[in-house]
């Protein structure tokens, strides 16, 4: 693997949009304009707030992810890049991990843009260290798993708006796979179906459920996304056609 | 005991090279010979094969029958070791237009694996080789065509290949930036490396090649010295003539010499045409000069190799 001079490119070519960071500084805004929403709402409570503001996160790491990396690869095909880093000797899954990475990081500061808001329920009280970790957990996995729906759409695409669509019905799909598989695992009495709905509703502290064995499930769901990324990486490395 | 005199590797070599898009024959059973050091220029048509062979060549495409070798490598068995002894660069091929021309090499150059150490040496010493050292902090979406070519020509360099595989590295260049580039190309044959280059502008190809393959429809026409080519066509047998005064008179006595097939005035001179590719020119002179005539000129018809290549081809496509 000799994914350090990609992942180097990508991360300088990255600091160098100015979309990144009116970008980050709107999706910062929205959060921040969100909390004050939420707080001036009937979810007084910490635990509400948080839950209203982790299910925006939450439901925003599906579309804003993917956005970011649905034409990572297919824009090096359109334009001629891609071959000659075949040339050299890079391999397929050096350069998606490497890009897969990058991405990664810049969902990741997106994150950062919402804890500002996501403090304002902890000043509040209410929410546990069991809740934090779930939500971390989840939210790991959402941007682990958007992350390979945007690459593998990007693999197998040439023209940008392919690649977005793919990308968007892809993590469509596991946005609702994750958290239906997540409330599978957990194995309470609390109806599945229900506790899946509190998670995409979010409303009324419902990602505080108090269901036991929780934050394992949470962990699990982290690491079979984790998987499922190294998995794409092996199978984007079998089916990148090679210009 | 008797010393064997070594084994010359060729650096490129096909046997049979085969290479087909459903029922359309892109290459059909080129064998193609390449020696060290040699500048070899790759002509033919839009569709030819040109670009199939270099790809082929490059393993960025696997042949469909028959084999390749580069510097004793097979481009499908071996295709890493290919990779490292080649450059290649493509008839389009992108560049990151948000990075700096140093970057860009640096990065190429960490994708090579070179050690960081040495890597910003090699990126200065391929800069001053391509003529961009005063564009080393320039980004790249900036520079002109011509410099963004000349760029992907450093970026072929980088790893110091032994095999340059340029497919139209000069297409879509002004006049000035085509001259520097093939300027450039002479040097590094200088240095050693084997360059193949695949142009359409052939009397370029013609002073900077040593040798030439001339390829039709996916088949081998010719392979072998510029010269070679235009002795194949028959040329050699045609001289211009230059006299003061009455030439109409000197090509009536030319004529009638039987060595002289055809002898006409155009442009104020004389194109005479011998009969046979073996006779010796110079009785032209004696002719003209016993006869009375004050010869100003006698050369012999340079046959360019855009002549060449048009008369050996027939102009098909696939």
């Amino acid at each position: 693997m000799n994914a350090s001079a990609v992942i180097l490119r990508e991360m300088r070519a990255e600091a160098r949009r100015p979309f990144t960071y009116w970008s980050r500084v709107l999706a910062g805004g929205i959060l921040l304009f969100a909390a004050t929403a939420v707080m001036q709402g009937d979810l007084g409570t910490g635990v509400g707030i948080f839950g209203a503001l982790n299910t925006l996160l939450f439901l925003s790491i599906w579309i804003i992810v993917p956005l970011l990396t649905a034409d990572c690869i297919s824009r090096e095909r359109r334009e001629g890049t891609l071959g000659l880093l075949f040339l050299t000797p890079l391999r397929a899954p050096s350069i998606i991990m490497a890009k897969g990475l990058v991405h990664g990081l810049r969902g990741a500061s997106y994150l950062l843009t919402a804890l500002p808001a996501i403090i304002i329920p902890f000043l509040l009280g209410g929410v546990s260290p069991s809740d934090l970790g779930r939500a971390a957990l989840l939210n790991f996995s959402a941007v682990v798993l958007a992350l390979s729906a945007g690459l593998l759409a990007s693999t197998f695409s040439i023209r940008w708006s392919r690649a977005v669509l793919t990308s968007a019905l892809l993590s469509g799909s596991l946005a609702v796979a994750l958290p239906a598989w997540h409330c599978w695992l957990l194995q309470s009495a609390v109806d599945r179906l229900e506790i899946q709905w509190m998670l995409l509703t979010g409303f009324g502290g419902k990602w505080s459920v108090g269901t036991p064995g929780a934050l394992i499930a949470a962990a699990q769901v982290s690491m079979a996304s984790v998987t499922f990324f190294i998995l794409v990486v092996f199978l984007a490395f079998f089916s990148t056609p090679f210009l | 005991m008797a010393i064997e005199p070594p084994v010359i590797v060729p650096a490129v070599q096909t046997f049979k090279l085969t290479r087909t898009y459903g029922a359309m024959i892109a290459l059909n059973a080129l064998d193609l010979t390449v020696n060290k050091g040699d500048l070899f220029g790759f002509i033919g048509s839009n569709g030819a094969g040109k670009t199939t062979t270099l790809r082929i060549l490059a393993t960025f495409l696997t042949p469909s029958g028959g084999t390749a070798k580069v510097l004793g490598h097979d481009v499908v068995q071996d295709a890493d070791a290919v990779r490292h002894v080649i450059g290649y660069m493509p008839d389009f091929f992108g560049v990151y237009k948000d990075m700096e021309v140093t970057e860009y090499l640096d990065f190429f150059g960490a994708c090579y694996k070179i050690p960081s150490a040495q890597r910003e040496k090699t990126v200065n010493d391929v800069l001053e080789l391509v003529g961009l050292t005063e564009k080393r902090g320039a980004l790249i979406g900036a520079l002109s065509r011509g410099m963004q070519q000349r760029l992907g020509l450093a970026r072929v360099l980088i790893h110091d290949p032994q095999l340059l595989l340029l497919d139209e590295p000069a297409s879509g260049l002004d006049p000035r930036a085509r001259i520097e580039m093939m300027a450039i190309l002479q040097e590094l044959q200088r240095l050693g490396k084997t360059i193949i280059i695949s142009s359409h502008i052939l009397s370029e190809l013609q002073t900077l090649c040593n040798r030439v393959a001339i390829i039709e429809k996916g088949k081998l026409i010719y392979s072998g010295p510029v010269d070679g080519a235009r002795t194949q066509v028959g040329a050699g047998h045609v001289y211009w003539v230059r006299v003061v005064d009455d030439s109409p008179r000197a090509i009536e006595i030319l004529k009638a010499r039987e060595e002289v097939l055809e002898a006409n005035a155009v442009d104020g001179q004389i194109k005479l045409t011998l009969a046979s590719q073996d006779t010796d020119p110079s009785f032209i002179a004696d002719v003209i000069v016993k006869s009375g005539f004050k010869l100003t000129g006698l050369w012999e018809d340079e046959l360019g190799l855009e002549e060449v290549f048009l008369r050996v081809t027939k102009g098909e496509t696939q």
